[in-house]
């Protein structure tokens, strides 16, 4: 069985197909979780978790306790009123839940650091508009080198503890857009490596089979070897300074809105710092 | 345990004001940010600190007052707000619906009154301050700041029994802001002012309300009866220091305690715990001290101060001695920020 | 160890602007097998000879990919046949502008024992590509392709950037794309060397060299960690302030009795430059062994340099150790005879002295030797 989780809708025909492999349940709509979750298990499949992807804000859910167990990731497009939010997290603590909120509004950035000053883990999600970078970078700085213990914030804490200097790090699997992790696949069984892709008929493969193969395809390495067409385009992205954790997340901006470079090269920085921080008087202790 | 200053907008003019040099140069935009609300949260939690105490100006015209309130108490804070009991319904209505269900040590307010009969009050901050007394009722503990020697304490007993506040009162004297002028209790007017205040301890008796005494009063000026006396009914709670509270402006400065707003002003991001923060303040007032021990030349040689129970008073009345001297005491007395706006503090790289 | 560039071929598939191989247009030709089998026969004697050295060979050109997979099988199994007992000395070692490597390649590198490739890149359009309009696109293309094969199979490669004029409108953007490019550095930086003045537009000096490099060293030094090998700041790092020693052989000042380069006909000299100006030619190996090249009396000239040049142009010198007067043929190009110091040794004292020692906070102490008057 291929080692990629699918990102796919909740369709029990399609799950029927998928059984033995790790899926992320894609759902518009708290309220199919339940049945969601239930075709995905009886047809054999590992949920990684159920990507819920809602229009109302934070403060208006309504939360089950029988969702505790189920490990969810909430797209919310804001935190809504705060006195609505807190009567959500005696809850919220106990559930297995990252909260994704779109960085493109600084009221955004703002719930953000909230939730994750309550312990919430947290998620930093693309957005439609323009990102406030100096928020942005504000809230990084928040996620690496907070005073006290909070909830993760990614991307930052997937750059913290996997970056390598000399190397690529690829923060978009937490956005579930990490080829090497996921694909992304329709009701039919065509799969993309991301929702845009699928979109737009990218298709990397037409049947669910056709994952376990996708490592050996051409398809797949060229896919992998994508990251080098930055040095082809001599746009901005190539010759940004924090490009090796940002790997043109925020190409399609950077033309209209290059503060991006800024902001990605002060937070590699920081996880630099960061990094020799954590590695500061930490003691290796010998093995027997 | 400091105070954070949600805003430096007031809705009153009180004539002792301590903070009336400051608002009167601040804009109303300078409020606390959420980001720096939560970067004192966390200064604050590192620093062990479970109380989080809102100032002002007056701290409810912040825009996001109660919500800031519920995050602190989301954080396990116990908040404490400093108020005039002067905003408005709708604040009002929220704060008493939000935090209806909560211990009164989670969430308490101390009120600082004016006496309507010696301080101009209009009518609708009158009206106002009443609905406030009634709705918040027993987490209010009032206030009284005494700006003028023949002060009365009648109309707070009132409101106590009226409104079912704290049965205590807490009884600050109001001190001279260095180098400007404001109305404040001199230093010969102090002992009036301890005879006048313990005038009122039969009615303290009668309808068994506790005075809590603010800083700044000197030791020496009580008789043993009156210490014997607030002993007995504070249950031995009175004390005779002077600082450093701490104050932590919308800016993220900090400075000792409003009197000394000037004084040091330092930022918050330059300290790393708010045990740094105080041991700076506490040095700067020491050398201070040792330019002059207190109110009264006895302080030189007192013993209670060498013990430490009482530091001679408030610092800003010896302060306030060497303005109009030549300067040449030690440095740190001199180190006040005589611009209207100082540069903002950053937070350090 | 002795190195021998070994100019299989003159023959090359970029159009490359300030490129010397260009304007010889592939006259030189190709080594026969021959000629190659010629080289291995001399290599071997050499380490027989010598029991205690080694031989890098530097597969050079032109471009030597150009001559196919299968010349380079021929050569290992010259090899093999030719120097059984001494292959073990021998390190094969390659210059590339990648364009035309092909997995074909990459069983007979490893055999050769070719492990990293070196190359050279410039992303400034127009300035290489093939055809007489450079298409810069198409050769970027085929680089990128090549650098994804090269490290798919797991060789390493270094690049050198050759800075030009147009480098100086944007350092920290060459800088950044260039160390984007290849994570960890393995980059070289050199200035572009024009002998023409159809070409002088691009050209740039010593002066524009250091503000270029003193534009990029605290990019550098700042995050060291972060790019470990870039060139000339690691060796300055272990010379100035590890107390090591590592120089380049334009700044060892110990080229002397090390370098042969090899001519496509077995003509040798003593470098690609030397041959081009017709200096210090040491004979054909058909003719001669590699212990009498070595030791050609012609030699002597880049010996007794170092004395006159120490008491001469460089006398006074605090950075002699860091540049021993640069490079013989720099010299030459300047001055008409080697006993002077390189036009580019005020780069790199200008450098060191205005750039590196401030930022870095370590001034350069001298060892001692060859210290001037």
């Amino acid at each position: 069985m291929g080692h990629h989780i699918i990102v796919c809708p909740a369709d029990a025909a399609l799950l029927n197909r998928l059984g033995g492999r790790a899926v992320v349940l894609r759902l518009t709509s708290l309220e199919d979780l339940d049945r969601a979750v239930g075709d995905a298990r009886q047809a054999g499949a590992l949920l990684h978790c159920a990507a819920v992807e809602l229009r109302h804000p934070l403060g208006l859910l309504t939360l089950e306790e029988r969702w505790k167990d189920i490990p969810i990731a909430l797209a919310v497009p804001s935190v809504g009123r705060l006195r609505d939010v807190v009567g959500l997290m005696p809850l919220i603590r106990q559930m297995n839940i990252r909260i994704g909120l779109p960085a493109d509004s600084a009221e955004n950035l703002t719930g953000l650091r909230i939730l994750a000053s309550w312990g919430v883990a947290c998620t930093a999600t693309p957005g439609s508009g323009p990102i406030p970078w100096d928020r942005f970078s504000d809230l990084a700085t928040y996620a690496l080198f907070g005073l006290v213990p909070h909830g993760p914030v990614e991307p930052f804490d997937h750059l913290a503890k996997h970056y390598a200097a000399n190397a690529r790090t690829d923060f978009r699997g937490v956005w579930f857009e990490d080829p090497t992790r996921f694909v992304h696949m329709d009701a039919s069984g065509r799969f993309a490596f991301s929702p845009a892709e699928l979109a737009a008929g990218e298709f990397a493969g037409l049947t669910p089979d056709e994952v376990d193969r996708i490592d050996d395809s051409d398809f797949y390495r060229n896919r992998l070897e994508s990251w080098r067409a930055v040095f082809l385009e001599k746009d901005g992205c190539a010759s940004c300074p924090g490009w090796r954790i940002c790997l043109g997340a925020f190409q399609n901006t950077a033309r209209t809105e290059p503060r991006c470079r800024d902001a990605f090269g002060g937070l590699l920085d920081e996880i630099e710092r960061h990094q020799a921080s954590a590695r500061k008087g930490r003691r290796e202790l010998w093995q027997a | 345990m400091p105070n954070v200053l949600l805003t430096q907008s007031c809705v009153r003019s009180c004539p002792y004001c301590f903070a009336k040099r400051h608002m009167a140069e601040s804009s109303p935009d300078d409020i606390l940010s959420w980001e720096n609300l939560i970067y004192i949260a966390d200064f604050l939690q590192s620093s062990g600190e479970r109380v989080f105490r809102l100032l002002g100006g007056e701290p409810t015209l912040h825009p996001d007052f109660n919500a800031m309130v519920l995050y602190l108490l989301e954080r396990q804070f116990n908040v404490n707000v400093f108020t005039s009991g002067v905003m408005s319904d709708s604040v009002l209505g929220e704060m008493a619906e939000l935090f209806a269900g909560l211990p009164p040590e989670r969430f308490s307010l101390i009120c600082n009154l004016n006496d309507p009969g010696k301080t101009r009050t209009p009518l609708a901050e009158q009206e106002s301050i009443r609905r406030f007394l009634r709705l918040m009722s027993e987490r209010v503990v009032p206030g009284f700041n005494i700006y003028r020697v023949d002060f009365d304490l009648d109309f707070l007993f009132q409101y106590i029994n009226e409104f079912g506040l704290q049965r205590h009162i807490r009884v600050g004297i109001a001190h001279p802001i260095v180098g400007k002028k404001n109305l404040y209790i001199h230093v010969s007017q102090i002992d009036a002012v301890i005879a006048r205040l313990f005038s009122y301890a039969p009615m303290f008796e009668r309808v068994r309300v506790k005075p809590g005494l603010d800083c700044g009063f000197p030791i020496c000026r009580f008789s043993d009866e009156q210490l014997a006396w607030l002993y007995r009914h504070t249950g031995g709670k009175s004390e005779f220091s002077c600082g450093p509270v701490v104050d932590i402006g919308p800016d993220m400065s900090v400075w000792p305690c409003f009197p000394l707003s000037s004084f040091h002003k330092r930022s918050l991001f330059e300290f790393n715990s708010m045990r740094e923060i105080i041991d700076y303040y506490q040095h700067v007032h020491r050398s201070v001290r040792t330019e002059v021990g207190g109110l009264y030349d006895e302080c030189d040689l007192c013993r209670h101060r060498e013990d430490g129970i009482c530091l001679g008073g408030c610092l800003a009345h010896s302060l306030a001695r060497f303005q109009n001297e030549a300067p040449v005491r030690m440095k740190e007395i001199y180190q006040w920020d005589t611009t209207s706006s100082s540069a903002r503090p950053t937070r350090p790289s | 160890m002795a190195s021998l560039i070994l100019k299989a071929t003159e023959q090359c598939n970029s159009n490359c602007y300030y490129c010397d191989v260009v304007t010889k247009r592939g006259r030189g030709g190709s080594m026969s097998l021959e000629v190659l089998e010629q080289v291995f026969t001399r290599t071997n004697e050499y380490l027989e000879n010598n029991p205690g050295e080694r031989v890098e060979l530097l597969w050079h050109g032109g471009e030597p990919l150009l001559l196919g997979p299968g010349y380079y099988r021929r050569a290992w199994e010259l090899q093999q046949e030719l120097c059984s007992g001494t292959r073990s000395r021998i390190h094969h070692a390659i210059q590339t502008n990648l364009t035309c490597f092909t997995e074909a390649f990459v069983e007979i590198f490893r055999l050769l024992g070719i492990g990293s490739l070196g190359t050279s890149y410039d992303p400034e359009p127009h300035m290489r590509g093939p055809g007489p309009g450079r298409d810069s696109d198409a050769y970027n293309r085929m680089f990128l392709r090549a650098v994804s094969l090269v490290e798919r199979h797991g060789f390493g490669w270094g690049m050198i950037y050759v800075v030009t004029k147009r480098s100086l409108e944007h350092p920290a953007d060459v800088f950044y794309f260039l160390t984007n490019f290849r994570l960890s550095g393995g980059l070289n930086l050199n200035p572009v060397l024009i002998y023409d003045e159809v070409r002088r537009d691009v050209a740039v000096t010593p002066e524009e060299f250091v503000e270029f490099l003193g534009a990029i060293f605290p990019l550098w030094w700042n995050h060291r960690a972060r790019y470990p090998d870039v060139e000339p700041f690691k060796s300055l790092v272990t010379n100035i302030i590890d107390g090591g020693n590592s120089l380049a052989c334009v700044d060892s000042g110990s080229c002397t009795y090390q370098h042969i380069n090899i001519a496509p006909n077995g003509d040798t000299s003593q470098c690609g430059r030397s041959a081009d100006w017709g200096l210090l030619q040491y004979g054909n190996i058909r003719d001669r062994s590699f212990d009498d090249i070595l030791h050609d009396r012609q030699r002597d000239q880049l010996r007794d340099r170092i004395t006159v040049i120490a008491s001469g142009d460089c006398a006074g010198c605090r950075v002699w150790e860091l540049c021993h007067g640069g490079c013989p043929l720099d010299a030459w190009s300047k001055h008409g005879d080697f006993a002077h110091k390189s036009e580019w040794c005020e780069a790199r004292r200008g450098f060191i002295e205005r750039y590196f020692e401030p930022i870095s906070g370590r001034k350069f102490e001298p060892k001692g030797a060859f210290l001037p008057s």
